[in-house]
């Protein structure tokens, strides 16, 4: 009992700003993509039906968060409407401090925890991919060997790709969709409602899906779309199941 | 022994710890509501709510303490036919569910021969009517297990051949039935201002010795006629008007109703800042009276 207060109360006391959240939840794309939805509810700019971005108009003074400021900066220079996947590919760079922010304070995962642990599961499955290939062919030679590393490829690289979070980064996560439920319910039904403030928020924990089928509808479908269209990945969920290919560097 | 069961359920509304301002919730408002401090309690229409879906923003409402009271639309206690038994289950299931202590219903009727108006529609004010709703109301009580409030509507039509005014209607049946009442201010003041009559006094024959709760929403004037949107501000008539109930009696709660157009969170805070001062200025006439 006494370990799970200390727990909830090590858990209460982390605190994030919208785009920390974001970049918790579903790295880069999330981050850039909450970024964008706060400063299109500013006013500041504006989704086009083709999924384009445009700036409406200056930013009255610097805007606090250097991400925020990064894609109006890319949205504001552009001379031409600018794509999600560009806004994003320009403003990564603003996301590292976060990223490394994040990792400091023990919510994903550092590179040495990645490697050791991205190891340790292709082991795992390669040894049991082999197994499972001595078992059906009647041994174990260098064909199971191979075959055994031929069938762990894809779900050694979707195991490694699922993790990007520590535990405490996971509860942590699980904690602030439980704390933001009326949130949710708000951004869902009465998006224009909410401040930027609380946009960005609502999108960096639920995710764009959220603004799907609302006034905001614009945004959400094309962040969304934005998501899925991704050449890099694909979909195929290999970048942690989540989308985003954000930070678990799998997909780099 | 049934009546000593009504009785004790009455007295129950009647000893209930005072339920302060609180506000009809909706998804849109979740947020609102959940960062208001002084929030007295929260009404959920049982229409809106599936069982097997209950808005973790409401069951997080419920955790913190906050007393929820379920509201229900589609009963049509005024009508013919008597109420079907489906959908008082599912309103007290709600209830159940959601830790209600109290649920109220209107005194209108929605249906008729299978037939649904989607409006709340004016019953008859007629003895013959009288006992038709007390029947009804009579079975709702039964099959409820929990006290049960009834609001007047407000209604842009009336029926001929009215044998009394609407708050006699009301008060007459709440007593044959020993019913709770749930007060809309804005329908009664919706209602006189169409109808030509004075609402003050309309105050001086409704049981107010029952009052469970009040209602209190916006409306707007279209064709010289006041519609109770509850899409609009509270407007001065509703408020002068609670402000006289509360200077009668201490509501035991008092809320607002907003389903359309939603405000921003400070619109909303000023609207029950409006509420909260109309309650005040009553307050104090009261008690200067009592000197």
């Amino acid at each position: 009992m006494a370990i799970e207060t200390r727990a909830a109360d090590l858990l209460s006391s982390v605190e994030l700003s919208p785009l920390e959240a974001a970049y918790l939840a579903d790295g880069v794309p999330r981050a850039i993509g909450a970024a964008l939805a706060g400063l299109a509810h500013m006013g500041l700019i504006e989704f086009r039906s083709d999924r384009k971005v445009v700036p409406l108009k200056p930013a009255p003074t610097s805007l606090k968060d250097p991400i925020q400021q990064s894609v109006f900066d890319f949205v504001s220079k552009s001379e031409q409407p600018s794509s999600v996947e560009d806004i994003r590919k320009y403003a990564e760079p603003a996301t590292q401090p976060v990223r490394d922010a994040l990792r400091a304070s023990g919510l994903l995962l550092n590179v040495q925890a990645l490697w050791t642990g991205g190891l340790a599961i292709a082991g795992g499955v390669l040894t049991a991919c082999t197994l499972f290939w001595s078992a059906t062919n009647g041994g174990f030679s260098a064909n199971s060997v191979w075959g055994g590393l031929f069938f762990a490829v894809i779900p050694t690289i979707y195991l490694i790709g699922r993790r990007r979070r520590t535990s405490v980064g996971n509860a942590v996560l699980s904690r602030l969709q439980a704390d933001h439920v009326a949130l949710k319910a708000s951004a869902e039904h009465a998006p224009a409602l909410l401040t930027p403030t609380d946009l960005t928020l609502a999108v960096a924990i639920f995710g764009p899906v959220i603004l799907e089928g609302g006034p905001l509808n614009d945004i959400g479908y094309a962040l969304k779309r934005e998501r899925n269209n991704r050449g890099s990945c694909g979909g195929c969920g290999g970048c942690g199941g989540c989308g985003g290919c954000g930070g678990c560097g799998g997909c780099a | 022994m049934r009546r000593v069961w009504w009785v004790w359920r009455l007295w129950g509304v009647r000893m209930m710890p005072p339920l302060g301002l609180g506000i009809g919730w909706r998804p849109e408002l979740a947020l609102a509501i959940e960062r208001r401090e002084a929030l007295g309690f929260v009404e959920v229409t049982a229409e809106n709510i599936r069982l097997d879906d209950i808005p973790p923003a409401l069951t997080r409402m419920v955790a913190r303490g906050v007393p929820v009271i379920v509201h229900g639309l589609s009963l049509s206690l005024g009508g013919a036919e008597l109420p079907d038994t489906r959908r008082l289950d599912h309103l007290a299931r709600v209830a159940q569910r959601l830790g209600a202590t109290l649920v109220s219903e209107h005194l209108a009727f929605v249906r008729a021969d299978g037939l649904e108006a989607g409006h709340l529609l004016p019953v008859p004010r007629t003895p013959e009517a009288l006992e038709v709703v007390f029947e009804n109301v009579t079975l709702a009580k039964r099959m409820l297990p929990f006290p049960l409030a009834l609001e007047n509507i407000a209604t842009l039509v009336e029926w001929p051949g009215a044998a009394m005014d609407e708050a006699s209607f009301l008060a007459e049946l709440l007593e044959r039935t020993d019913t709770a009442l749930l007060f809309d201010v804005s329908n009664m003041y919706a209602n006189a201002r169409n109808g030509g009559w004075d609402p003050v006094a309309a105050l001086g024959r409704l049981p107010l010795d029952r009052l469970a709760y009040v209602h209190v929403a916006g409306g707007t004037v279209r064709d010289d006629l006041y519609h109770d949107t509850h899409a609009h501000p509270v407007g001065a008539g509703p408020l002068a008007l609670l402000e006289e109930l509360c200077s009668r009696i201490a509501p035991p709660g008092v809320m607002l109703e907003r389903d359309d157009d939603f405000p921003r969170e400070s619109e909303l805070e000023a609207e029950l800042e409006a509420i909260r001062m109309a309650m005040a200025r009553g307050a104090a006439r009261r008690i200067g009276n009592s000197k």
